[in-house]
C-alpha cells in the first residue's frame, strides 16, 4: 500500500510541477523572488543605515514573508481548484488518489517555494554585497536551511486549510498567519510555543552564527524568546517535524473521509 | 461470485435535498445503461459507486467491497466522467500517463499503457499535442483512454457520446460493443437513448432520485402489458384507413398525423389490429407503406415510463 501511495504521490508531484510551468506562475515567482532584494536595496539606499544586524533582521523578515506568500498562493486554493476545474472526480477514482493529490500539491508547493527563496537569497546576498558592502552570505545560507523547515511546517498547515476551508482557504491562511504567526508568536507567553515562528526563531538563534542574541538590538524580540523556559534545540526541531507530520496525517484523514463533489455537481 | 453492484435501500441526502431515494439494486456482471432526466440521480449513483459519496441511509457494496473503507476496488474500475478537462498546456499523452500513474503504476509502464489506450481510441496522431488544441471529441477520447488503460473489469461512462462527431459516435459504439464482448462490465449514463440501445444493455431508469424501472427492454416492456401498444401505420389513404379503424373495439386511441400521413393507434391487442388492417387492405384497397410498433424503442419506453410516473397515462 505504501509503495502505491509513494508512486502515486511522486506522479502527482511531477504532474503538479509540470502543469505549473506557465507564464503566470513564472511571473509570480519572479516578482516574489525579487521582492526582498528590491526592498533591501531601497531601504538601505534611502535610509543609509549601516547596521549589519538590521540588515539581517530585514532580510529574515522579507524572506519569511516571501516564503509564506509563495505557499499561500500555492497551497490553500489547491483542492478547491480541483473541484472547480472538475478534475477532482478523476483523482478520487484512484485507490489512493486523494492522498497522492494532497501530497503531490504539498510537495510541489514546497519545491516551488524553496526555488523562489533560493533565488531570492542569492540575489539579496549579491545586492547587499555589491551595492551595500554587506556580506550576508553565511546568514543567508543558514536562513535558507531554516526555510526548508518553514516550508514543511507552513505547507502542512496550509494543506490542512485547503481541505477544511475549500473556497475560503486562502482567507483562512492569511488569517492564520496574522493571528498565529504575527500576533500569538509575539506574545511572551506559553501560547507562542504553539506557533511555527517561535520554533523557527529559536532554531535560527541557536544555529545561525551571525544571528546570535548579542547582535540583536530589539529587546522585545529577545524578551519573547527568553521570558519563559525555552525548549532545547532538538525540542524545536521535533516540534516542527512531528507537528507537521501530525497535521499532514490529519489532512489526509480529512480529505479521505470528506465527501467532496465538484462545483459543477454542486 | 460477488455482485457488481449490491445496494440495499440506499438514500443519499444533500442537506434537505434528496439525491437518491431508497434505491435497492442487485446487479450481476453485465452491461447497464443509466437513464434519466437532469437531476434524476445518475451522477449521485456514479459518485456512490466510486466511493466519492457515502450513503446517508442504506448499504452499498461494489464488486464485494465497501466503497467507504475498501478503496482498493477502484483499481478494477475505469471512470470516464462527463466533466471536461481544463489543462491547456498538458499533452494528451502526459495527462493519460499521469492518470495511470495515480494507480501506483510505474511511469515507464504507464507511458506504455497510455500509448496503447490512446491508440485504441484513435488518438495516437495527436498525443503529443497540448489538450488546448484538442476538440471536445478528442478530449472525450482522452478521457476514455485514461479509463480503459489499466484494463478495468468495470467501465463507467458518464455521457460518453458528448462532443463526438457522427464517425466518433459510431466508433464509440463499436468500441463499447467490443468491450462488452470481452465479458467486461459496463455502465453508461447517457441522454442519447438510441446510442445506449445500440450497445444492447439492460437499463436503469432513474427519476427524482428513485429507480423507476430496471431490466432489459423486453423485460420492462412486459411489465407494461396493461399499457396499450403504440402502432404507427403509414398510408397515403390514412384518412380512409382512420375511418375504417375508428369504430373497432381493438382501437383504444387513434390519432391522425397529417404531416407524416400516418395514424398513431393505441391498442391492447396488436394481433387483432393486424387482422383488421389486412382486411382493410384486401377489401378496400388501402395502400399501407409502413406498420411500426412505436414503443419498441428505448426512447418510447422512456417516454412512456416518464408519463406513467407523472400520472399522465
Amino acid at each position: 500500500m505504501l509503495g502505491v501511495i509513494l508512486q502515486a504521490s511522486i506522479s502527482s508531484l511531477w504532474f503538479e510541477l509540470r502543469r505549473s510551468f506557465s507564464g503566470q506562475r513564472m511571473a509570480i515567482a519572479f516578482v516574489l523572488a525579487m521582492f526582498p532584494p528590491f526592498i533591501m536595496f531601497m531601504v538601505f539606499r534611502t535610509v543609509g543605515a549601516d547596521g549589519f544586524s538590521l540588515a539581517e533582521l530585514l532580510m529574515a523578515i522579507m524572506l519569511w514573508i516571501v516564503g509564506l506568500l509563495s505557499l499561500i498562493l500555492w497551497l490553500p486554493p489547491g483542492i478547491y481548484s480541483e473541484l472547480e476545474g472538475q478534475t477532482w472526480i478523476l483523482s478520487t477514482s484512484r485507490p489512493y488518489g486523494r492522498v497522492s493529490l494532497v501530497l503531490g500539491k504539498y510537495g510541489a508547493a514546497g519545491i516551488w517555494t524553496l526555488i523562489v527563496l533560493a533565488i531570492s537569497y542569492m540575489v539579496t546576498w549579491s545586492v547587499c554585497l555589491t551595492l551595500l558592502g554587506l556580506d550576508l552570505g553565511e546568514f543567508a545560507w543558514g536562513f535558507f536551511q531554516l526555510s526548508i523547515l518553514a516550508a514543511l511546517a507552513y505547507g502542512a498547515v496550509f494543506s490542512l486549510l485547503s481541505v477544511v476551508a475549500l473556497k475560503r482557504a486562502m482567507g483562512f491562511a492569511v488569517g492564520y498567519v496574522l493571528v498565529s504567526e504575527v500576533l500569538l508568536a509575539s506574545v511572551p507567553a506559553v501560547v507562542q510555543k504553539f506557533t511555527v515562528r517561535y520554533h523557527l526563531q529559536s532554531i535560527g538563534l541557536a544555529t545561525i552564527s551571525d544571528f546570535g542574541l548579542e547582535r540583536i538590538n530589539d529587546e522585545q524580540f529577545v524578551n519573547n524568546i527568553i521570558l519563559h523556559e525555552p525548549l532545547p534545540l532538538w525540542g524545536n526541531y521535533a516540534s516542527l517535524m512531528v507537528g507537521s507530520l501530525i497535521i499532514v496525517l490529519v489532512t489526509l484523514a480529512i480529505v479521505n473521509w470528506r465527501q467532496l463533489i465538484t462545483v459543477h455537481e454542486n | 461470485m460477488s455482485l457488481l453492484i449490491d445496494m440495499e435501500h440506499v438514500t443519499k441526502l444533500y442537506g434537505n435535498v434528496i439525491g437518491l431515494n431508497d434505491v435497492s439494486l442487485k446487479l450481476p456482471t453485465g452491461v447497464y445503461g443509466l437513464l434519466g432526466p437532469i437531476g434524476s440521480g445518475k451522477t449521485t449513483l456514479i459518485n456512490l459507486i466510486m466511493g466519492q459519496l457515502r450513503p446517508s441511509i442504506g448499504s452499498l457494496r461494489i464488486m464485494g467491497a465497501d466503497p467507504s473503507w475498501e478503496g482498493a476496488y477502484l483499481r478494477r474500475i475505469g471512470l470516464c466522467p462527463a466533466t471536461d478537462i481544463y489543462l491547456p498546456k498538458i499533452t494528451g499523452l502526459e495527462w493519460v500517463t499521469n492518470q495511470i500513474c495515480l494507480y501506483g503504476i510505474h511511469r515507464i509502464e504507464a507511458v506504455k499503457l497510455a500509448k496503447e489506450a490512446l491508440e485504441v481510441v484513435k488518438m495516437s496522431h495527436a498525443w503529443n499535442s497540448p489538450l488546448a488544441t484538442y476538440s471536445l471529441g478528442m478530449r472525450q477520447r482522452c478521457k476514455l483512454a485514461q479509463a480503459i488503460a489499466h484494463t478495468p473489469d468495470f467501465l463507467i461512462l458518464d455521457e460518453p457520446f458528448n462532443g463526438l462527431d457522427p464517425v466518433g459516435r459510431i466508433e464509440m459504439t463499436q468500441f463499447l460493443r467490443g468491450w462488452v464482448k470481452q465479458g467486461r462490465s459496463l455502465m453508461m449514463a447517457s441522454h442519447i437513448l438510441h446510442e445506449i440501445e445500440a450497445v444492447e444493455c439492460s437499463f436503469l431508469l432513474l427519476t427524482g432520485g428513485r429507480l423507476l424501472a430496471s431490466g432489459t427492454l423486453a423485460e420492462v416492456r412486459s411489465l407494461l402489458r396493461e399499457i396499450p401498444n403504440q402502432i404507427r401505420i403509414r398510408s397515403p389513404q390514412y384518412r380512409q384507413l382512420a375511418a375504417h379503424l375508428a369504430g373497432s373495439d381493438d382501437v383504444s386511441e387513434l390519432r391522425v398525423d397529417r404531416e407524416q400521413e400516418s395514424l398513431m393507434i393505441a391498442t391492447d391487442s396488436p394481433s387483432n389490429l393486424a387482422t383488421q388492417l389486412s382486411r382493410c387492405v384486401a377489401e378496400y384497397g388501402v395502400h399501407v407503406t409502413e406498420v411500426r410498433a412505436e414503443d419498441d424503442t428505448l426512447q418510447s419506453l422512456f417516454s412512456m415510463l416518464m408519463q406513467l410516473h407523472r400520472g399522465e397515462r
